[in-house]
């Protein structure tokens, strides 16, 4: 009778291969805790061949009638896509079919809350945990029910298969009271406390949940804090705490990340408010990246390039992504400040392995009386990794120019994490079809990566797939000074990039642009498209879902 | 393969490869390394178009590479004009520039050199910021291995 052990051995094989096949998910907003926007399974979004032929395969929106607007971006797993919406609800969607499975809360009370400040509904992307033995989905979002409903904030688990409530935690970001500041702030407005938890994705790491505490519009400007509650509970827990100043300042408008063992997260600004007249904070740990202990909270190291004094409002939004350099070049942290410049830290350390561009200075930190412009400028779009490439939007050198801020808005850089100074930026793709009006800070959205693929999002409503230089050959270059360009300098153009010091780079290859039908905003602060199962998911301000795949 | 009843067992692989199949090759399922470490090889031919909004104030080409830029003019009070320029000097380069139509302030952006003027020589640094008279040849010396961008505020009486 061995028939029996082989069927075993048989299926076991078979499931294990289906397992495989399944973990072609994106489980949270950038697809893994290390916030690596990297689809590592292959699927037709990793043919170049097949991208061309990206199409939309179906297109949702909620069943309920009523309107929504999706600023947080889906994520895809158990043949489920998740997403919420500003409107106050979360929706279940199947990811085969685009048919609404469940909304949550199924009764017609949003999460929003009752004053301004806590009245921005559903912006964070969701997360898949696992809770006594349910696959369950956490979100944060406000809480009509909560210290007299003005917005204070929660997060959800809900079960992934019905979307009945497991738990709902203790309340992480305040809001006790409506009083904006106007031209000035008013005792009134400093002594009530307006948090949100908006633009912060949970991270689940360890049975435990993390989420970023941050503030609405600096309206006034916030303690930025970092939250912990059980997974198994949603209590918060009492051992824990991050704070990120002594006053005011250091929110954190992102998602934290994990290298597996210590979390990390960067940190806003701390000096915009009361005129700016103040000093610094004793403990400032404001426009930093900041790694900390996942038990207690304690900071093991800060890194902070933009000094006090030059803190225009650079906030650094991006959040960090994890680049494992093997061994030569060790784990590193990328990010990119709001001000453009990015960087490269030892995650061990905190040392500043690169900054680029580069500014030569000691540590990659600015001196004091620099003239470079730390301003609330618009590079808040976390970037995705492949390997050792990172994708990002970033100023490039034109950031070095008077009022060169703008430089980097509708660029994507490739850097090479772990290669010399000499050879950082690997290609430069001046990204088609964004919009170049007013808002043009915010043109592209987070870009998403798989078998060298990027995907990334525009505002003006198009889904864009990019060939890196080693899946197609470039078709042209670009200077790594933004502002010499054809339009900018004429025909001679690639000469003067030359003379003026700066290197030609590839341009990479565009796979496809596809307009998505609504035609409204896709990337905005910062959307990603999710890769998950062979097909792209997309969420737009104008309230649809779509899926995409080659067809 | 011969079981102990002696019954030829080709059923259960050949089922097990095609469940394997099954499960396996519709869902293109495979593990892949995508890891790229290595840089472009190669400077790549060809042309790309310029996607993004059409620059403001322009830098355009002056002799000597260096490109410059007028990123703000305004009449003034006192019949006065005021213009504020971008240079891009070149780098390990001297550069002669003519003199200003009134008096200036230079401010150093980035890159290191020197400022020679009226027979001294004045070291540039990122952040320095230097007073210049109206109509005197002004000679720049990028020292640094990219552009020295400097940008000049000039007064200019009508």
């Amino acid at each position: 009778m061995r028939a029996r052990p082989r069927l075993y051995t048989c299926l076991a094989i078979a499931g294990l291969l289906l397992c495989a096949c399944t973990r072609g998910e994106w489980h949270t907003y950038r697809a893994a805790p290390s916030r690596d926007a990297h689809q590592e399974h292959g699927s037709d979004l990793s043919d170049p061949d097949r991208v061309a032929h990206l199409a939309v395969g179906w297109t949702w929106q909620p069943a309920g009638g009523e309107a929504a607007s999706f600023r947080a971006s889906p994520i895809v797993f158990g043949h489920k896509a998740f997403i919420g919406s500003a409107n106050g609800y979360f929706y279940a969607i199947n990811a085969t079919t685009g048919a609404q499975l469940w909304r949550f809360p199924a009764a017609s009370t949003p999460l929003v809350g009752s004053c301004g400040f806590g009245g921005y509904g559903i912006q964070s992307s969701a997360s898949r945990a696992e809770i006594a033995g349910q696959e369950a989905v956490i979100f944060g979002a406000p809480d009509p029910t909560a210290a007299g409903g003005l917005g204070s904030a929660v997060l959800y688990a809900l079960n992934a298969a019905t979307g009945a409530l497991i738990w709902k935690s203790d309340v992480v970001a305040q809001v006790t009271g409506c009083t904006g500041c106007g031209a000035t702030c008013s005792s009134a407005a400093y002594a009530e406390l307006h948090e949100r938890i908006a633009y912060s994705s949970p991270l689940v790491h360890d049975d435990v949940v993390y989420v970023g505490v941050h503030d609405s519009g600096d309206d006034p400007i916030q303690n930025g804090k970092v939250m912990a509650v059980s997974l198994a509970s949603g209590h918060v827990l009492p051992g824990f705490s991050f704070v990120a100043t002594s006053t005011r300042g250091g929110a954190v408008w992102n998602s934290p990340a994990t290298d597996g063992r210590e979390v990390f997260f960067t940190t806003g600004n701390t000096r915009q408010w009361s005129g700016g007249s103040q000093g610094p904070p004793a403990i400032n740990h404001g426009l930093s990246l900041v790694r900390i202990h996942p038990k207690t909270g304690t900071i093991d190291w800060a890194f902070q390039p933009v000094p006090f004094d030059l803190d225009d409002d650079p906030d650094w939004s991006a959040g960090a992504a994890v680049v494992r350099g093997g061994e030569h070049c060790g784990t590193l942290i990328v990010s990119v400040q709001k001000d453009g410049w990015s960087y490269g830290l030892d995650a061990k350390s905190g040392q500043c392995k690169w900054q680029y561009p580069p500014t030569d200075e000691p540590g990659c930190t600015f001196p004091p009386g620099g003239v470079h412009d730390h301003g609330d400028t618009d590079y808040k779009q976390p970037g995705a990794v492949w390997g050792q490439v990172v994708v990002m939007k970033v100023g490039g050198w034109g950031l070095t120019t008077p009022s060169g801020f703008d430089a980097g808005y509708s660029h994507l850089h490739a850097l090479n994490a772990c290669e010399s100074e000499k050879h950082r930026v690997r290609w430069i793709l001046d990204v088609p079809d964004t919009f170049t009006g007013p808002t043009a800070g915010y043109t592209i959205g987070a870009p998403s990566i798989t078998g060298g693929i990027v995907y990334v999002t525009t505002s003006s409503g198009h889904l864009i797939a990019i060939a890196d230089t080693k899946v197609r050959p470039p078709v042209g270059h670009q200077c790594t000074d933004e502002f010499i360009n054809p339009a900018s300098v004429g025909p001679t153009w690639k000469a003067v990039c030359k003379a003026q010091g700066y290197k030609l780079v590839p341009s990479p290859r565009v796979l496809a642009d596809v307009a998505l039908p609504d035609g409204s905003d896709a990337a905005n602060l910062r959307s990603e498209p999710a890769l998950a199962e062979g097909r792209v998911y997309v969420g737009t301000s104008g309230g649809h879902v779509y899926a995409l795949w080659p067809q | 393969m011969t079981d102990s009843q002696g019954s030829t067992q080709h059923a259960p692989p050949r089922a097990c490869l095609l469940l394997v199949a099954v499960v396996g090759v519709p869902t293109g399922c495979q593990r892949e390394a995508f890891v790229d470490r290595s840089p472009p090889e190669e400077e790549p031919q060809g042309e790309v178009q310029f996607a993004g909004s059409e620059p403001k104030n322009a830098f355009h080409l002056e002799e000597g590479n260096v490109l410059a830029r007028t990123a703000f003019s305004s009449v003034a009070p006192a019949n006065s004009q005021i213009e504020i320029r971008d240079f891009q000097f070149p780098p390990h380069v001297r550069t002669r520039l003519a003199g200003l139509p009134g008096p200036g302030v230079i401010e150093v952006y980035s890159g290191h050199g020197t400022l020679a003027l009226s027979g001294t020589t004045q070291q540039l640094l990122g952040g320095v910021v230097k007073g210049v008279p109206a109509g005197q040849a002004l000679e720049f010396d990028n020292q640094g291995d990219f552009s020295l961008v400097v940008r000049v505020y000039v007064v200019e009486g009508k």
